[in-house]
């Protein structure tokens, strides 16, 4: 492990990665070190035990993390409450309506618990151990619980922009995005993904991703909104023209695309030279 | 669908890839199943999956069926006939094309609605363990039915069961190769691996997977899970119209870990008030066979048992009922839209019309009791299943430790360790073994002796003796010095008499009495580590009392 300065001939800070991160002096950033040279005063701690270090920060840092997101949850409650409890409405405060007060008493839910979970997880990593198990659950829970605590703030907010330009608010991810945030960052992997076209696979570097990748592969195996048949035959008989028969007797309603450069038709559809050629856009039933 | 010969398979693929297709499905044959040539065509289909990210199904596979959008991307016959695809909440993968499809049709004729069948052939991309994981999220399937012949990723296949179990989605699955020569068999059909069976097995067993050994009970099972009903305990009620048939079918019953027992006096009463005064009111309950001629007969005797607090399933066993089944059928129907409990019918005799009709209604009906009962105690057995592996951690273990031990054999060109080295492999996990010290001759023996305190046992020390006792290089309970270098003397002696030219004695101090058992562990080629716990001793090949599990494990109970 290092410290390099900024100015150190041969680094560069290639870009600065467009993050939803606003959190961060500095933003993240991609370096490129190309023959930088620096002397033993650099090294921070022991040489070849950078990797360690790194990996020892990586369970209580994720505390912090929780804790930061913990404070930044309740003073979203605590805005929320003084709204509620100030601003009328067709004849009452907001909070004595029931919705409202069920929003207020999800928040606390939720706020007790990450509570509960970081008291328990950094006693376990004050007595030495790694924790690893708990930090995991910790951070997935308070991270999400962050979510629903300040959407809910939100909700009994309003429209008003108070909450949201509040300074505390501010270090959330994409916190000016926050009555969107919901449904964008549930749709945004799954789409970006497919947009590019890019690898779509169950392997991530010997990982197994398990709930996005079967959901995109159970999609697009069992529900495909358009199906091309390369090697096609005209004749509904045959082992190759059997599977268009059959999509057209029980009722297939995508697309059915034939490809079989011998032929203008197949089985009374247009059929395609090869796949490259094809446009889909042609083919409707 | 790539529907070209294998040689014209990769282009086919990479030209889709290229056009940004997902997913392909290539149906040819002439893969990994035909030898070496057909098996480089099939890397080379891997690589392209690869390299572009396109998913493939097969190759060598007919494809798949989703019923919800008619999607029929297959050449199978079964598809001949008919203009509606029975959709319902089972998905079944099967590696095996044919025999799959025949499946298919049998699911069919038992009225079990099929949400998807896929076959995934040769798995050069996609393997039935990841289509499996896809199913676990369809909203159309609540049960999951596997034809297997080898697992192509071990830890896939754990992550996949436990995911099936969480979502409580049973998976109930056939897996052939349990034989030697079905497991070769299986590699020169699909090119799978078949695995070892024993360690299949207990995977089954510790992620809740219902494994069974043919096509009948699986469709047996089937049925039964399609109701979506579950049995929360192992207590039948049986009434049948014979008395004969009801005793066969709690023979079965009681054969298989179910319970049939007697109902105390106040149940009985009530039900002796229900039936005729020459039937049976005990459990097995004899209704005779005036249920045919008075149709709220049944009804009446239902209604009781499905108010019977320790009923946790109910099996009526009729025969040849033919002239009023109608009615018979009628009450049956009735009475299962009455319970969430499982009622199941075993109609033995018979045209076998009336069994089909109940079928269809949606009340699984077996001609055979065993079948019946089979089915139950699998369901019985799913409901009581172990909890599923957590995964401790462990902070007081020295893997290192144990490396270097094993590196320093491996230095000295060998591949089995001694007793004392094994010794201190498990000394770095944790494991605690009884003091022990080596020693060249019977003098040091002694010694040795003497600093660990009496008694001692002396056993001969090489690494290239697995069976001490056979060799005479074990001596017991010596209980002083002399005693110690004789021992050693003479297990030295042995060990020159059968040709060990390194051996050494380990003294160590005697253990006390207590229960020997035995523990290994092995690296399984397709799941990795796997533990073994069982009976130990010197008679440990001839008893064969062991269970098999995957690592790691945590507190509970055995399975498998």
């Amino acid at each position: 492990m290092f410290l390099v300065d900024f100015d150190t001939p041969g680094l560069k800070e290639a870009r600065v990665i467009d993050s939803l991160d606003e959190g961060y002096f500095g933003g993240h950033s991609e370096l490129v070190f190309t023959d930088v040279e620096i002397g033993d005063e650099a090294v921070l701690g022991e040489v070849d035990l950078g990797l360690r270090y790194a990996q020892v920060r990586l369970g209580p840092a994720r505390m912090t993390h929780c804790m930061r997101w913990l404070g930044v949850a309740q003073r979203s409650q605590e805005i929320a409450i003084e709204r509620a409890t100030r601003r009328e409405i067709f004849g009452s405060k907001l909070a004595e309506l029931g919705m409202v007060q069920q929003l207020i008493a999800d928040n606390e839910i939720d706020l007790e618990a990450s509570r509960a979970l970081l008291y328990r997880t950094c006693a376990e990593l004050d007595s030495g151990a790694t924790a690893t198990r708990s930090t995991s659950i910790t951070k997935t829970f308070v991270s999400e619980a962050l979510g629903r605590v300040v959407d809910r703030a939100v909700q009994i907010c309003g429209a008003l922009r108070h909450l949201v330009r509040h300074p505390a608010v501010q270090v959330l991810p994409g916190a000016s995005a926050l009555p969107r945030l919901r449904r964008t960052v549930r749709s945004a992997p799954l789409g970006d993904r497919a947009a590019r076209g890019g690898p779509v696979r169950g392997h991530d570097g010997g990982r197994y991703s398990m709930s996005g990748d079967a959901r995109l592969l159970l999609d697009r195996l069992l529900r495909p909104r358009s199906i091309a048949l390369i090697g096609a035959s005209d004749n509904p008989v045959k082992l190759t023209g059997r599977p268009i028969e059959y999509l057209k007797r029980f009722g297939y309603q995508g697309r059915i695309i034939p490809v079989n450069p011998a032929r203008e038709t197949v089985q009374g559809l247009p059929a395609f030279r090869d796949i490259a050629a094809s446009t889909g856009r042609s083919i409707s039933r | 669908m790539i529907g070209v010969a294998a040689d014209r398979t990769p282009d086919a693929l990479r030209a889709c890839a290229a056009k940004g297709v997902p997913v392909a499905i290539a149906y040819a044959s002439g893969f990994a199943e035909i030898g070496p040539q057909g098996a480089a065509l099939q890397t080379e289909l891997a690589e392209i999956c690869r390299e572009t990210g396109i998913r493939l199904l097969g190759p060598n596979c007919l494809g798949l069926i989703a019923a919800r959008d008619a999607v029929t991307v297959t050449f199978s016959s079964s598809l001949d006939e008919g203009d509606s695809l029975a959709s319902g909440p089972v998905g079944f993968v099967s590696q095996s094309g044919a025999f799959g499809t025949s499946i298919m049709s049998r699911l069919r004729d038992a009225g079990i609605g099929v949400s998807a069948y896929v076959n995934t052939g040769n798995e050069a991309d996609l393997d039935a363990a990841e289509i499996l994981t896809a199913l676990t999220l369809d909203d159309d399937v609540s049960v999951l039915l596997a034809y297997l012949e080898g697992v192509r990723d071990g830890d896939r296949f754990v992550r996949m069961a436990r995911r099936a179990a969480e979502v409580g989605k049973p998976l109930v699955v056939v897996k052939v190769g349990r034989s030697a020569a079905g497991a070769r068999a299986v590699s020169s059909h699909t090119g799978s691996l078949a695995g070892e069976d024993a360690v299949f097995d207990s995977v089954a067993g510790q992620f809740g997977v219902l494994r069974v050994d043919g096509v009948e009970p699986m469709l047996d099972l089937a049925q039964l899970l399609a109701t979506g009903r579950r049995m929360r305990g192992p207590n039948l009620a049986v009434l049948s119209i014979s008395g004969g048939a009801g005793v066969l079918t709690t023979d079965a019953a009681e054969a298989n870990g179910l319970v049939v027992a007697p109902w105390d006096e106040t149940w009985q009463a009530r039900m002796a008030d229900v039936i005729p005064p020459f039937g049976s009111p005990v459990n097995p309950i004899d209704v005779t066979a005036s249920l045919i001629s008075e149709p709220d007969l049944l009804g009446r005797a239902l209604d009781l048992a499905l108010e019977h607090p320790g009923t946790d399933a109910i099996v009526v066993v009729l025969t040849n009922v033919e002239r009023g089944s109608n009615a018979v059928v009628e009450a049956l129907r009735e009475a299962a839209d009455r319970t969430a409990k499982p009622l199941v019918v075993v109609w033995i005799g018979g045209s076998g019309r009336p069994a089909q009709t109940l079928t269809a209604a949606g009340v699984p009906t077996y001609r055979d009791p065993q079948r019946a009962v089979a089915a139950l105690a699998a369901l019985s057995g799913y409901h009581d299943r172990p909890p599923l592996p957590a995964t401790p951690e462990f902070d007081d273990i020295d893997p290192a430790a144990a490396r270097a031990v094993i590196d320093k054999a491996h230095a000295a060109g060998r591949v089995q360790l001694d007793e004392l080295e094994s010794a201190q492999v498990l000394a770095a996990y944790g494991i605690p073994m009884a003091a022990a010290l080596p020693a060249d001759t019977p003098a040091g023996a002694a010694e040795a002796a003497a600093r660990l305190g009496f008694p001692v046992a002396v056993k001969i020390l090489s690494a290239a003796v697995g069976h001490k006792s056979e060799l005479g290089g074990v001596r017991l309970s010596l209980t002083d010095a002399p005693a110690v270098e004789n021992a050693t003397r003479e297990v030295l002696e042995a060990a020159a008499d059968a040709g060990v030219d390194d051996a050494r004695v380990l003294v160590q101090r005697m253990a006390a009495a207590g229960r020997e058992m035995a523990l290994g562990a092995k690296n399984d080629p397709t799941f990795g580590p796997v533990v073994l716990a069982g009976s130990g001793g010197v008679l440990i090949e001839l008893i064969e009392d062991r269970s098999l599990a995957l690592a790691r494990l945590t507190p509970g109970r055995p399975s498998g």
